[in-house]
């Protein structure tokens, strides 16, 4: 793989001519051509409903703009074959739903350590297990920060529309430069499967892989600069770099240090604080109707749309609702949230899970507003009504 | 303004397909649309629903609450859908080559047409047409958007090998509904 990978032309960030149109798009759509535009060459998958229409899509027109599109036989091997590829200098991607990001957990830690950018899409459908298959769920929302095993922090984002689909896939594949690390886009059934007219935006920011700026000689690869958190240069295989990719903790060339106490803990410290630390600059939100507010629904993926409506009727019953989008949900915006607790009276999270990102809420609010979580379960998604009932146990 | 579009009928006779080409044709005509499909684990039969929604503004939530018209193509989609939705406001328009059985909605629904649509598709030559024939009749009986939105819609969303066909069942939809097929409840 690496050595496929390696033997091919890399196209990195090539930047396309763009028109400024509306037109009609499916999210799974949005999020193949975003991640075109972003520089994606290479996708390895293995087909699961509902992720399967990304595979497809990549699979039509990856090869069209000079890249590479494998299925694999299962997602141990995609999300492997992603940080062979992301090493051979190309953007990567994989997609996937629930059963298979369980089976990805383990390569997710490897991409961590190992400091590999890449991007994966988990279009979330209802489990455990095989669950229901067809089905939108919000269910993975904390396997994605905690499933790999160890220390490590990670950035998850959440689109609540096509248009948010194509923008935010773009902002996947740049912070995972940016950082070094995996992303995941956590999509859920709803959005994936909605048609909404979509702007294509001509400005869109890319961040292209960074080169080594030093000889090999003296190139270190895990090494930031200093004050840094993050080492941006990355070398690619066959460019007369040392290219050690390494699952076992290692210094920061890239050597085996297994018995380094000092070693292993500060590589696991950087690894937690290059995310962590950068929150402020990482977490992305969006406020509608906070400007009076006394109470906030803060919700992500497609319960954000629901909560709208329901903020919108509540206004006519003269209820002072916002709503806020969280955009990236890991890392967690504790600030964001104490200042809101400050600011409203109650906190309503609805979620298509059994209530998750509520205890983040709750643990960030610091007791300053009465935190309710609006749990809707086996793929359905929140009516208006559900969300509107409990901003009104929360008015009285 | 938001009108709220329900498309059911069983995996195979093109609910999704027809849903994205709807609200395409809208999206045309300058609305706001959102449309979204939900379908069972099989390929063929089980419950098939497409939800389209227009508006003037930005579309919030984008599912049918109470639907304003409801194409209902086969007899299992009916039964089970006319429990969860109130169809008070809902026109319906249902394929009677498939539904023999309209009690669970009469009395209930504002007004329901009976169209053949399956016969008269494979009249043409393509059963699988029937569910862009119901799209002709919806428009006509609407009035939401020309007939030429849904024929450019269908151009560009349709597999090359269907779109005469497709085209010709939208066109029969939307002169007959006026002629002979009519029934009201």
């Amino acid at each position: 793989m690496y050595f496929l990978a390696s033997c091919l032309v890399r196209i990195l960030g090539r930047s396309f001519p763009l028109k400024k149109e509306k037109k009609l798009m499916i999210g799974y759509d949005a999020v193949t051509d975003a991640a075109i535009l972003a520089g994606c060459r290479f996708f390895a998958g293995y087909p699961i409903t509902p992720a399967t229409e990304i595979a497809e899509r990549m699979a039509e027109k990856l090869p069209k703009s000079g890249g590479i599109f494998l299925q694999m036989e299962d997602e141990l091997a995609s999300i492997n074959s992603l940080i062979g590829a992301s090493w051979a200098g190309f953007k990567a991607m994989t997609a996937t739903s629930g059963p298979g990001l369980s089976l990805m957990m383990e390569g997710l830690g490897y991409a961590v350590l190992s400091e590999t950018p890449m991007v994966i899409v988990d279009v979330q459908r209802v489990g455990p297990s095989t669950g229901m298959v067809t089905y939108p769920s919000q269910g993975d929302v904390c396997q994605v920060r905690w499933g790999s095993h160890g220390d490590y922090s990670i950035i998850a984002i959440a689109p609540a529309s096509v248009q948010d689909s194509f923008d935010y896939t773009i902002m996947a594949f740049n912070y995972a430069e940016l950082y070094r690390t995996p992303v995941i886009l956590l999509m859920d059934e709803v959005i994936a499967h909605l048609r909404e007219p979509l702007i294509v935006r001509e400005d869109v920011e890319i961040v292209k892989r960074k080169r080594p700026s030093m000889p090999p000689e003296e190139f270190m690869p895990f090494m930031p600069k200093p004050g840094e958190y993050v080492q941006r240069e990355m070398p690619a295989l066959g460019e007369g770099y040392k290219v050690i990719v390494e699952s076992t903790m290692h210094d920061e060339l890239g050597y085996r240090e297994s018995e380094s106490h000092e070693v292993g803990s500060r590589t696991i410290a950087r690894l937690w604080n290059k995310i962590e630390k950068n929150v402020e600059k990482i977490a992305k939100e969006e406020f509608y109707f906070m400007e009076d507010a006394e109470i906030a629904v803060v919700s992500y993926g497609c319960p954000f749309r629901s909560a709208i409506n329901a903020a919108k009727t509540a206004r006519k019953e003269g209820i002072n609702v916002g709503v806020v989008k969280m955009i990236t949900i890991w890392p967690f915006h504790d600030s964001m949230i104490e200042k809101l607790a400050e600011k409203v009276k109650a906190i309503v999270v609805p979620e298509m899970n059994m209530s998750k990102i509520v205890r983040e809420v709750a643990r960030a609010a610091k007791g300053k507003a009465k935190v309710l979580g609006v749990p809707k379960l086996a793929g359905q998604m929140h009516t208006p009504e559900d969300i509107l009932v409990a901003i009104r146990s929360v008015a009285r | 303004m938001r009108k709220e579009v329900l498309i059911s009928g069983f995996g195979g006779q093109g609910v999704v397909l027809s849903s994205g080409v709807l609200a395409q044709a809208l999206m045309y005509r300058g609305y706001e649309v959102a449309a979204t499909y939900s379908y069972g684990a099989a390929a063929r039969l089980g419950v098939t629903r497409g939800e389209v929604i227009i508006s003037d503004d930005w579309i919030d939530y984008p599912k049918v609450k109470r639907p304003d018209f409801w194409i209902v193509m086969n007899q299992a989609s009916l039964n089970v859908l006319s429990k969860k939705y109130d169809i008070e406001q809902a026109v319906v328009l249902a394929d009677s080559s498939m539904i023999s059985f309209l009690d669970p909605i009469i009395g209930r629904a504002k007004e329901i047409f009976r169209i053949p649509a399956s016969d008269l598709a494979e009249e043409l030559g393509a059963k699988v047409s029937a569910n862009m024939l119901m799209l002709g009749a919806l428009l006509k009986v609407s009035g939401l958007s020309p007939l030429e939105d849904l024929e450019r819609s269908i151009r560009e969303l349709v597999k090359p090998e269907f779109i005469d066909v497709d085209i010709e069942a939208a066109k029969k939809g939307y002169e007959l509904i006026e002629k002979e097929y009519v029934i009201n409840q």
